[in-house]
């Protein structure tokens, strides 16, 4: 028996590191068809908001060489129709779960905490205070480390959950972020969410998205998600949740590698739904072939060169 | 809706920028399938994820264990689609969406089928579907630009002439077949000439679908039409592939082309 269990958090320990992106895995059992829920490290659930929110008008996506770009505009149920008509089924389903949340000001975040705080049945909660689409959204929290910092301490005093934060990419110098977040009491960072990205169209003369700009991901933000990851496990010592491009167990393996603790699954999971399962089968069974018994012993073996 | 590997059994050249081509699948897809679905087919044939999303195709036809796409080439998926070997192994998700409802247009007094180029694939299969469970009186409307390409066309003949109940007309743009200008036109002369009272089942670009949607809500007649928007995961998770419904509020104005659809009653949307 391969060991793949992974600790996030004192009280969040999953089975093995894969978990599923937010924004990219529905609500969780829009899977189940396609895999066992409860045969994941996590269910990541698409970002709450207090009230339901619409997102953005169409259109809201765009392929991109090995990537794509969305201006969804964090379109969500809401919280009260998640946990009237979601969260049940994933607790049926016995998922380990977290909930992505965010709002527009530190007030919503704290509230909406409070709100899933009191709810049996949440594993965790992921703070998105990193999307680059909404304009009157969480962008101002990802890109300033005061504010970032401010936002995590007022959630973390209200709640008891495990807290992890998302990091957004579009910052200059990501592990002062990190380290902002950590000081403020988070337990776990997550990253990386989208790069603004942008894409026009020659005949029409006009962008493609109706939000002009919109979140890239996929296999061609990897290495970057990659070399932030190491950037922020020299500087905190939380653990860190890789996320950005991984569609393989190979891929998932290199970000355990060089020291995430686990890994997410974003746009993956719309080319295969089965992607994730087959992911935590593949990390299983390139541990068995090194005789690797732990896959906390593989986590963060990256052997540097001598002038690092 | 299933996700499996598909062997390309064959593929065909129709017109210089369309080809068919026939995809095997086990039975369980052949049973779940409704006229008016859709498939989600990788086309990353050669390169691994590259491009990376798979690509939205509606059925065209059934077959014993297989089915068929048609298939426009308009960008670089649709493209290496039209390459593609016999042999070749695809990743495929479906039967996805929802169809047309057959109980529903079945149960009423005539049915006009409406095709606007490539978007005879839908209405194809739904043809056979009709054609093959006992239906009304059906008239078929079928358009394109021109004469050469007009997709079908000879075997939609074959059928009108076996089938007493279907009725063919065409419409090219240039007039170097059928009636010279739009479907449409066709339609408002059926509706406009009295008899009883159609519903309406059509697929083609989306100025066609706006137009149609118009004329039956005129003619108080039901009209069921089978939208397109990019999409990126086929299934109702990556919220991509929205558009506007008519009952909406401010937070709640959309359904979902590729879960709710990508065939809707016309009078649920908002399309302009
Ligand atoms: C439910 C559904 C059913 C469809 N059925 C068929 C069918 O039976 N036969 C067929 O030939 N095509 C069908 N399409 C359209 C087909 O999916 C697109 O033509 C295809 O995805 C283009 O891929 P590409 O890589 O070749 O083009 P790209 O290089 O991605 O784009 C080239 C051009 O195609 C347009 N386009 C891209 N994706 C779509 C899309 N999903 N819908 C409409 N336009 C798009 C772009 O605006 C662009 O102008 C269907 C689409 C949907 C949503
Ligand atoms: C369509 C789409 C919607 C997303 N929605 C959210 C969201 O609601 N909240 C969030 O924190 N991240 C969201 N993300 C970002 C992903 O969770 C992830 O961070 C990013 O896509 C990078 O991973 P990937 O390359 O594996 O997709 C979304 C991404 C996509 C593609
Ligand atoms: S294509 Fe993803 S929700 Fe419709």
């Amino acid at each position: 028996m391969i060991d793949l269990s992974v600790s996030l958090a004192p009280g969040l320990c999953l089975k093995n590191p894969v978990m599923t992106a937010s924004g990219t895995f529905g609500y969780g059992r829009e899977y189940e068809p396609y895999l066992e829920l409860d045969q994941l490290g996590a269910v990541v659930t698409k970002g709450l908001s207090l009230l339901p929110k619409a997102g953005n008008p169409p259109p809201r996506i765009m392929e991109t060489p090995c990537g794509m770009l969305n201006a969804i505009g964090l379109e969500n149920i809401g919280v009260e129709a998640f946990l009237r008509d979601e969260l049940p089924g994933l607790k049926a389903a016995k998922a380990t779960v977290v909930v992505n949340f965010f709002g527009e000001t530190v007030d919503e975040y704290v509230e909406l905490a409070g709100i899933l705080d009191r709810e049996a049945g949440i594993d965790a909660l992921e703070i998105n205070i990193s999307c680059p689409n909404v304009k009157a959204g969480g962008l101002q929290f990802g890109t300033d480390p005061e504010m970032a910092a401010g936002l995590v301490a007022a959630v973390r005093r209200q709640t008891s959950l495990p807290l992890i934060t998302k990091l957004s990419p579009n910052v200059t110098d990501i592990a002062g972020m990190a380290v902002a977040v950590a000081e403020a009491g988070s337990d776990c960072i997550s990253l990386i969410n989208t790069l603004t990205g942008m894409a026009v169209d020659l005949q029409s003369g006009r962008p493609v998205l109706a939000n002009v700009t919109g979140g890239l991901s996929g296999p061609a933000i990897k290495p970057v998600a990659l070399r932030m990851v190491y950037q922020v496990l020299q500087k905190v010592k939380i653990p860190v949740i890789g996320i950005g491009g991984i569609t393989s167990a190979r891929d998932a393996l290199e970000f355990l590698l060089v020291g995430a603790t686990a890994v997410q699954i974003g746009t993956g999971n719309f080319v295969n739904p089965a992607v994730a399962a087959e992911i935590a089968a593949g990390i299983e069974a390139f541990l068995r072939e090194r005789s690797i018994s732990r896959v906390s012993e593989f986590i963060g073996s990256l052997q540097l060169p001598e002038s690092c | 809706m299933i996700l499996f590997h598909s062997t390309v059994l064959q593929r065909e050249t129709i017109t210089p920028d369309t080809f068919s081509i026939r995809l095997s699948c086990p039975k369980e897809f052949l049973q779940r399938f409704n006229p008016g679905q859709f498939v989600m087919v990788d086309v990353a044939v050669s390169s691994h994820l590259d491009p990376l999303l798979k690509r939205p195709f509606s059925v065209c036809r059934l077959r014993d264990d297989s089915f068929e796409l048609l298939v426009k080439a308009v960008g670089r998926g649709t493209g290496i689609l039209q390459q593609v070997a016999a042999g070749t192994v695809l990743s495929v998700h479906g039967p996805l969406g929802n169809g047309f409802p057959l109980a529903t247009i079945t149960g009423k007094p005539k049915i006009m089928l409406v095709a606007g180029g490539i978007g005879i694939a839908p209405i194809f299969s739904l043809l056979n579907g009709l054609l093959a469970s006992g239906h009304p009186p059906l008239e078929l409307i079928v358009g394109a630009r021109t004469a050469a390409e007009l997709l079908c066309t000879d075997e939609l003949r074959k059928r009108a002439d076996q089938e007493k109940g279907l009725q063919l007309s065409i419409a090219t743009d240039d007039g170097s077949v059928g009636h010279h200008g739009l479907v449409t036109e066709l339609v408002s002369w059926q509706l406009k000439s009295g008899g009883e009272k159609p519903v309406i089942c059509a697929c083609g670009p989306l100025p066609m679908l706006i137009a149609l949607g118009k004329l039956a809500a005129e003619a108080s007649c039901s009209c069921y039409l089978s939208l397109e928007s990019r999409m990126a995961c086929g299934f109702g998770v990556c919220l991509g592939c929205v558009t506007r419904k008519k009952t909406g509020d401010d937070r709640h104005p959309w359904v979902k082309i590729c879960q709710d659809g990508p065939v809707f009653d016309a009078e649920t949307l908002r399309l302009l």
